[in-house]
């Protein structure tokens, strides 16, 4: 064999071997990298519309199945509810309502339990695509456009609320059965567009002024912005939407003057007037389609969604999907007492008669009405009466504000700030405008005002729980076990002397941990200190009493 | 241009160093035993200083080409090397001389091959004669107990399910510890259950760093290399296989309580010692747990009755006991229709005997220029469950031809085809699509069907056999225990199918450049395609309105490895042996994702999208890329086969860090001296004896891609593209390091008596973590590289040959690897907190899942609250808590507390990481008789029984209808103080709350396979032209034994254990073996 061609050939297979060199690689699919999206011209945007996507999505927190509860926003909506005592899975199984722990006495609500964990994830990766936003814009360059302004505006906006929702959750309140003087006024550490993973590991708690006054520079600088923009859809906070969160949170900070004029200020900037009876109840499009009441909301592309994680799943006494066809969520009965019969909001829940005074328009059939449990809610319907797809019926829109809960704000601060009667008087009206035309109240005292205005919070916002932030203010005893309840097990049984224990949520165990300005200053574990049923007109006893 | 630049270096460097090139001739003769005179089968026989070689066939012939002044090399197992000089002559006939240390095979080591008393490294070889007597879906699987240092763990038995595999202890907390996989010389990432057991010849597990630097970058977790076969006679070898046996159900059952009387009396039990708690009278108490034990959950109520009583009687009397006249079995009236409500056992409704068969033809045969084989083979394999199987046909052929003097090519080609159907939700216990969670933990009250007054089982319109999904379809009763849901009946209406085409091709170049110098072009393909069907009946279940639904998803899963070598192979002197290797590898893998649903189907027999109607809006695909490269060297020494010395460097990189991070340097050295061939080593019964050394670094970059950038999702915004923050990266991230110590020791004694002792201590450095932050950040955690730890022990092997007669021999071999692992060294930021020991002892650290991560400590040492005990006055649970000061620190004594929350959780000091493990086994023949048994075995180790903590758990008003352990019934009450088992009442929510209490001694011993046959006598095959047929009855997972019935080990370390997994299988089969 002649050795040319052995060489030649030695060196040609040598030469193709050498040419390969390791590639960099770039993801192709659901996910970017950094570098990508810095290339992109329209990251800008993209961020700034994953900020509502990310209300609504499912498993945000963990990232897989691994609890259905990991539903972003809206999980407040069913916690608060529960936290309230205002709601009772009565189906043939409570134990599908893994939301129950809001709700029932002796759940593991401490440091490393998942309730801890989950909504101040939850918060905190809202407010990371702010800062991402924020951080992206400099308001003070030349040429910056409205529209930039406007973007920047959503994203203050956003952040704003994102801190309000840690701040009701977080900051705790007096109670019987913890002690919570050692963090009293503490709220939540700041992490702002500038806040560095070093700063992170020693932030501390905020006291309420800081809070306040952070949030209302943010909604001062989205006021600014907004007040030349408008945004796309009401999936993003427009100019109202910033005065309604600035009435709430000076509502919490009981600074009544300014949280009455802000719910002034929204209502009036906002076009918009509160749902209609035939809108409550209406079997298509009753709380899933945004109408003129609604200020601000999320959505479900149904791209973005499963069959067990999403609002109407769990909410819909109609829906077949999801947990809501095992849980059956209902009303309190106590508190369905409270609404008078001719009151519209009524016919949102199951008379225990069923049809005696109101004959109840459902996608189902007459049967499953008459087979489903009393106290049944009916108020959140499967979008476009498809109880039986989800890939439609929860494909829908869910409230994140409504105008009403302005109204409420109204009456209740200028109660507070302007003398029972005149708050009264702006209950009354918004009661016989929108509500209940013989409805009429008169209040022996404030406080009588604020537990009327918070009762109808309850009824009004059930299901969507902005009853919560002005209970925890007010604290108003916690009767769940009472003569003729509809709690389903001893547990639910509980009855707690101004708020239960774990209205003040838990910081994570990870985020103390890992941040040393919280070690010691955890809100106290509430685990276990009620237990049920407590006997009917009695309080579970605290150890601070 | 660097590289090219290398490459011209090298060869310049080996070509001046080429000695003259001799003439060659062909050389034939016989190989035959000094002592009996017979042909010794398959001897090899090698150019002596070359890796030029041949074999002899089954009747010792050979032939051979080379040059006239060479010498040749005779080698066998069991016999001595014998040295004949070519001197010319074109026949020799070898007699080789027995040698009873047996020690001298060839065995496969990185990019090559190594005889086992030249090898400076540890590496262990199960061969194929050892593969033959397990059955294996996934091959792997038969490392179990057969290898010291090596541990299997499997949570999943099914059928094809493959086995977590660790060598030498865990070498990172957060990237991966599995070892690299390497198929006849290229990288696997594929499903190994594509390979079918009867194509491997051997596997070979490396295990220190002289045998897995040359894998550098990714050798860090060790290797396993699966070689397959190759044709070892010149005389065409037909052999046939067929098995046929049966798959049961190998885990075993808890005791727990199988009467349904005794249940339901069980469950009143509690519900009575909690209204008698409540203030009630015994009374009162009576009547309230008996109106209640049927009713709902949230009252303790199990939900059924199945129990007809007399109008007006209550079902459990004043005594406890079930009522006499109660009758299993109620009639009940329901909406119309009637119903029989009779409790079935759903452990036997659920589970199968599956038949598993597997037939193999292969042929192979050389002729002196080729090498062929070829292989077909099919497998049958049943789960134990209905909708559990795997079907696989394996082709493979390969072929090597020595085209020219220096021109060698071959091929290997295989192609597998698979059809399998697999259950979900595997080991979650409270799942309601995992059939395992309801076979192993339904109490034995509950319906599986839905029956008629007459008892027949029901048919719905669609002629389906009606199944109780507990959501009230029967007589309006809903099962509080995973309501809503059958697993079993959907495992029979839905379809999770998965199948496909698997394809390995190979093929290389042999250029022989000079004597000595060959350069090797290797390159290989791996596909893998899988379609994925998964169908959602319309009549039951979660899905049941949706009309049915039908995903369907498509993988292409497809790996390049492509390999150059350039060995020389020299001799300096007389003794001064070299082979000297440099190449470059490059591998490229490429995963690509398809998949979309639909909804609304015509009818469930037709399983593809299109016959569905309305779109899930989920279509999908993606596509992702990992790449590596790496240049490679190493120098093998040796002195006259005495003095071994061998040496390697590798540069990787990995596409998984920024590419200014990207490069690793990994290295070995290693030495090993066979002390016996000293001339002055004179011991009539030391027959071998070698010592050997190596230490060297390996990476690890087994941590996922794109760690090192900030990576964002994209997702449906209304109609546009939202970004959302995924994962945060860390630029500079890189290799995971592992140094890699070992010393040991090789003997043979009295001819009869072989092994070795092994002392290994592998460091990880610069170890991958997952870093958690202050969730506040918005994101939870990044990879970096900080902390050490170690993994030490010794591993010893020992064969003795018992009994070695023509007709009657005798062996057993014994492993175990005693192991060490400790966490030295963690990163201040990972000190996220101070936690205690029950002595008061102060750790800094995290806590990660179950377990605390601090120095000083083993990797999954449970971090648990610490049970104290029952307290005698009160019969509730007791753990224990330190009283402590301002700052958090411990003050005084130890206490005890029974309010779950206030105890503290401990550092245990038990890890998961059993000291002690290994695998026993004997092979004895009597004339045509052969038996061999293998075991394998744990020692030591604490694992947490989270399905015995369930049974024990007591009802609560959102936990009831569960079945009970038959343990319970001992629990303390008034009259049974003195015990360990807490009161047994209703909503003690935390009686069974984790703790120290379940952690259970983790050893067990396995029957890993038994298998025994008959040779039929030579004088009646050859009379029908068979050379031999050998029929055998085959087990595999025979029995094991544990510390609690039921407890299982075996299925992680990481996690805890669950009887709700896949039970691993028993299979039991008769088979024969025709060789022709």
């Amino acid at each position: 064999m002649n050795r040319i061609a052995k060489y030649i050939a030695v060196l040609a297979v040598a030469a193709l071997s050498l040419s390969s060199c390791i590639k960099e690689t770039f993801p192709d699919g659901g996910t970017v990298t950094s570098e990508m999206v810095g290339a992109s011209a329209s990251a800008l945007e993209s961020s700034l519309n994953g900020i509502p996507t990310q209300m609504s999505q499912g498993y945000l927190v963990y990232g897989g199945q691994t609890h259905e509860t990991d539903m972003a926003f809206p999980q407040f909506m069913i916690a608060f509810t529960e936290l309230l005592g205002d709601m009772y899975p009565l189906g043939s199984n409570s134990g599908y309502d893994w939301y129950r722990n809001y709700n029932v006495a002796n759940r593991t609500m401490g440091d490393d339990s998942y309730f801890a964990y989950l909504p101040w994830f939850t918060c905190y990766q809202f407010i990371k695509s702010c800062n991402d936003v924020i951080g992206s814009i400099d308001l003070n360059a030349e040429g910056v456009t409205a529209a930039m302004k406007g973007y920047a505006g959503i994203a203050y906006a956003c952040r704003a609320f994102d801190y309000y929702m840690l701040t009701i959750c977080y900051e705790p309140v007096d109670n019987v059965y913890t002690d919570i003087s050692k963090v009293k006024g503490l709220t939540v550490p700041f992490v702002l567009e500038d806040t560095d993973a070093e700063t992170a590991k020693n932030n501390p708690r905020r006291t309420r002024a800081e809070m306040v006054a952070q949030i209302v520079s943010d909604l001062e600088i989205a006021e600014e912005c907004l007040k030349g923009f408008n945004p796309a859809s009401g999936l993003f906070p427009s100019l109202p939407v910033v005065y309604g969160i600035r009435a709430k949170i000076h509502m919490w900070d009981e600074d009544y003057a300014n949280a009455a004029k802000y719910a002034r200020m929204a209502i009036n900037a906002f076009s918009g007037s509160p749902v209609t009876a035939a809108q409550w109840n209406d079997v298509n499009t009753g709380f899933n389609t945004a109408n003129q009441a609604w200020m601000w909301w999320t959505h479900y592309d149904a791209e973005n969604m499963g069959n067990l994680c999403n609002f109407i799943g769990w909410m819909s006494g109609e829906s077949d999907w999801g947990y809501a066809s095992l849980t059956r969520p209902s009303i309190d009965k106590s508190l369905y007492d409270k609404i008078a019969d001719n009151d519209f909001r009524k016919y949102a829940f199951l008379d225990p008669d069923k049809y005696d005074f109101y004959n109840y328009q459902t996608s189902r059939d007459k049967e499953y009405i008459e087979k489903a449990p009393a106290c049944l809610a009916l108020k959140f319907r499967c979008g476009g009466g498809d109880w039986s797809d989800y890939t439609v019926g929860a494909a829908v829109d869910v409230p994140m504000m409504r105008i009403e809960e302005m109204y409420l704000i109204e009456a209740e601060a200028v109660g507070m700030s302007q003398g029972a009667a005149a708050g009264a008087a702006l209950l009354n009206s918004f009661m016989q405008n929108y509500r209940q035309s013989d409805y009429s109240f008169t209040p022996a005292s404030t406080r009588d005002l604020q537990l009327e205005v918070l009762t109808q919070e309850r009824i009004e916002f059930w299901g969507e729980g902005w009853g919560f932030p002005n209970a925890k203010r007010i604290k108003p005893d916690v009767i769940q076990n009472y003569e003729g309840t509809n709690a389903p097990a001893d547990i639910f049984k509980i009855n707690c002397k101004g708020i239960k224990p774990w209205w003040n949520y838990v910081i994570p165990r990870s985020e103390v941990q890992a941040n040393k300005a919280l070690e010691g200053l955890n809100n106290p574990d509430p685990t276990a200190l009620v237990t049920g049923p407590t006997p009917i007109g009695t309080f579970g006893k605290g150890k601070y009493e | 241009m660097r590289k090219i630049k290398v490459f011209f270096a090298a060869m310049a460097l080996l070509v001046t160093a080429a000695l003259a090139y001799g003439q060659n001739i062909t050389v034939t003769g016989t190989v035959s035993d000094s002592s009996t005179g017979e042909p010794v089968p398959f001897a090899s026989i090698q150019l002596k200083g070359t890796m030029t070689g041949a074999s002899a066939d089954v009747n010792g012939s050979y032939s051979i080409s080379v040059p006239a002044n060479g010498t040749l090399v005779f080698s066998s197992i069991g016999y001595l090397n014998q040295e004949v000089p070519v001197a010319g002559r074109a026949v020799h006939n070898v007699v080789l001389d027995p040698d009873a240390e047996a020690l001298d095979e060839t065995i496969v080591v990185a990019f090559g091959t190594s005889t086992k008393s030249s090898f400076t490294g540890s590496a262990a070889v199960v061969n194929s004669e050892k593969l033959e007597k397990v059955q294996a879906t996934n091959i792997t699987s038969a490392l179990a107990g057969a290898v010291a240092g090596v541990q299997l763990t499997s949570s999943n038995g099914a059928p094809g399910a493959g086995s977590t595999i660790r060598i030498r202890g865990f070498s990172s907390l957060n990237a991966g510890n599995d070892p690299l996989i390497i198929v006849d010389g290229a990288p696997y990432s594929g499903d190994i259950s594509n390979i079918s057991q009867n194509d491997v010849e051997s596997m070979t597990v490396l295990k220190d760093a002289a045998s897995n630097a040359l894998y550098g970058a990714r050798g860090a977790n060790g290797v396993i290399i699966i070689t397959t076969k190759r044709a070892k006679s010149s005389d065409a070898v037909i052999t046939f296989d067929a098995k046929y046996g049966f798959n049961t159900r190998a885990l075993q059952q808890y005791n727990i309580i199988t009467d349904p009387a005794l249940y339901m009396e069980t469950q009143y039990k509690a519900l009575d010692n909690y209204y008698q708690a409540q203030g009630k009278t015994a009374e009162e108490s009576w009547l309230t747990a008996n109106h209640n034990i049927t009713g709902d959950q949230g009252n303790g109520g199990v939900g059924y009755e199945v129990y007809s009583l007399p109008e007006g009687a209550m079902l459990i009397g004043r005594d406890g006991k079930l009522n006499p006249n109660a009758r299993l079995g109620l009639l009940k009236h329901y909406n119309g229709d009637d119903y029989y409500i009779y409790p079935d056992d759903w452990m036997k409704v659920g589970t199968r005997t599956g038949i598993r068969q597997e037939y193999t033809l292969s042929i192979s045969g050389t002729t002196d220029r080729s090498n062929f084989y070829t292989s077909l083979s099919y497998l049958d394999n049943q789960g134990i469950t209905e909708a559990s199987d795997m079907k696989r046909l394996t082709y493979r052929m390969r072929a090597e031809y020595q085209a020219k003097d220096w021109l060698k090519v071959g091929g290997n080609f295989a192609y597998s085809r698979f059809d399998a159907n697999t259950l979900s939700n595997n080991g979650s216990a409270t799942s309601s699509g995992n059939i395992w969670a309801f076979t192993s933990q339904m109490p034995p009250i509950y319906p599986a069907y839905i029956r008629n007054a007459d008892g027949s089982i029901k048919v719905d319109g669609n002629g389906i056999q009606m199944m109780d999904y507990g959501n009230g379809l029967n007589a309006g009763y809903a099962r509080p225990f995973i309501s809503d849901a059958n697993p079993l009946q959907d495992s029979l209406l839905n379809t999770q199918n998965s199948e496909g085409n698997g394809l390995i091709a190979n093929g290389f170049v042999d250029f022989t450049i000079l004597p000595g110098l060959v350069l090797t072009v290797n390159g290989t393909v791996n596909l893998d395609e899988t379609r994925y069907t998964y169908v959602y009946n319309p009549y039951y279940g979660q899905f049941d309105t949706t009309g049915g639904t039908i995903e369907k998803y498509h993988y292409r899963d497809i790996d390049f490895n492509y390999q150059q070598l350039l060995n020389y192979t020299t001799t300096f002197g007389e003794h001064n042996n070299f082979n000297i290797m440099v190449g470059h590898e490059y591998f490229d893998s490429r995963d690509y994702r398809l998949g979309a649903s639909k909804h609304v189907m015509f009818s469930q027999t037709t399983k593809e999208l299109n016959s569905a109607a309305v779109d899930n809006s989920g279509s999908s695909s993606s596509k992702a890329r990992y790449n590596n490269e790496g240049y490679m060297s190493r120098v093998q020494y040796d002195y006259d086969n005495r003095i071994f010395a061998s040496a390697s460097l590798r540069r990787d990189a990995s596409s998984r860090f920024h590419p200014d991070y990207r490069w690793g340097t990994f290295w070995s050295v290693g030495g090993a001296w066979l002390i016996s061939r000293e001339s002055w080593f004179r011991s009539g019964w030391v027959d071998e004896l070698k010592i050997k050394s190596s230490i060297g670094s390996q990476g690890n970059d087994n941590i996922g891609n794109y760690r090192y950038t900030d990576t964002f999702d994209i997702s449906n915004a209304s109609g546009k593209v939202g970004l959302t923050f995924a994962n945060k990266g860390t630029k500079d991230i890189t290799w995971e390091t592992n140094t890699n110590f070992n010393a040991g020791v090789e003997f043979g004694l009295f001819s009869r008596l072989s092994g070795s002792l092994e002392y290994f201590f592998r460091k990880t450095t610069d170890m991958l973590f997952s870093f958690s932050v202050a969730p506040s950040l918005g994101y939870s955690s990044y990879y970096d590289n900080v902390g050490d730890l170690f993994n030490r022990g010794a591993e010893l092997e020992l064969n003795w040959n018992v009994v070695n007669r023509r007709n009657f021999s005798w062996d057993i071999n014994v492993n175990a690897t005693y192991l060490q692992n400790r966490i030295t060294k963690l990163h201040p930021d990972k000190k996220t907190s101070k936690r205690y020991d029950l002595d008061g002892n102060e750790y800094e650290g995290y806590t990660s899942g179950n377990f605390y991560i601090t120095e000083g400590v083993p990797m999954y040492t449970w971090f648990r609250r610490v049970y104290a005990g029952v307290d005698q006055e009160t019969g509730l649970s007791q753990w224990y808590y330190y009283e402590k000061d301002d700052a958090g620190k411990p003050t005084g004594d130890l206490k005890t507390t029974t309010t779950y929350a206030d105890a503290d959780e401990f550092i245990t000091h038990k890890s998961s990481i059993a000291p002690l493990y290994g695998g026993f086994g004997t092979s004895f023949r009597l004339y045509g008789f052969d038996l061999s048994a293998n075991f394998s075995y744990q020692y030591g180790g604490y694992q947490y029984d989270g399905t015995y903590a369930s049974f024990m758990s007591s009802p609560t008003s959102s936990n009831t209808g569960y079945n009970f352990h038959a343990d319970v019934l001992k629990s303390w009450s008034a009259t049974n103080k003195n015990n360990d088992i807490p009161r047994w009442q209703f909503n003690d929510t935390y009686s069974t709350g984790s703790s120290t209490r379940f952690l259970t001694q983790a050893s067990y011993l396995n029957i890993e396979s038994i298998n025994f046959g008959y040779t039929l006598p030579p004088v009646v095959t050859r009379q029908m032209n068979i050379n031999s047929i050998r029929v055998y009855l085959a087990a595999t997972n025979l029995w094991y034994w544990s510390l609690r019935r039921g407890f299982d080990p075996r299925q992680s370390y990481s996690s805890t254990t669950n009887a709700t997994n896949y039970s691993p299988m028993r299979t039991v089969s008769a088979g024969v073996t025709f060789h022709f």
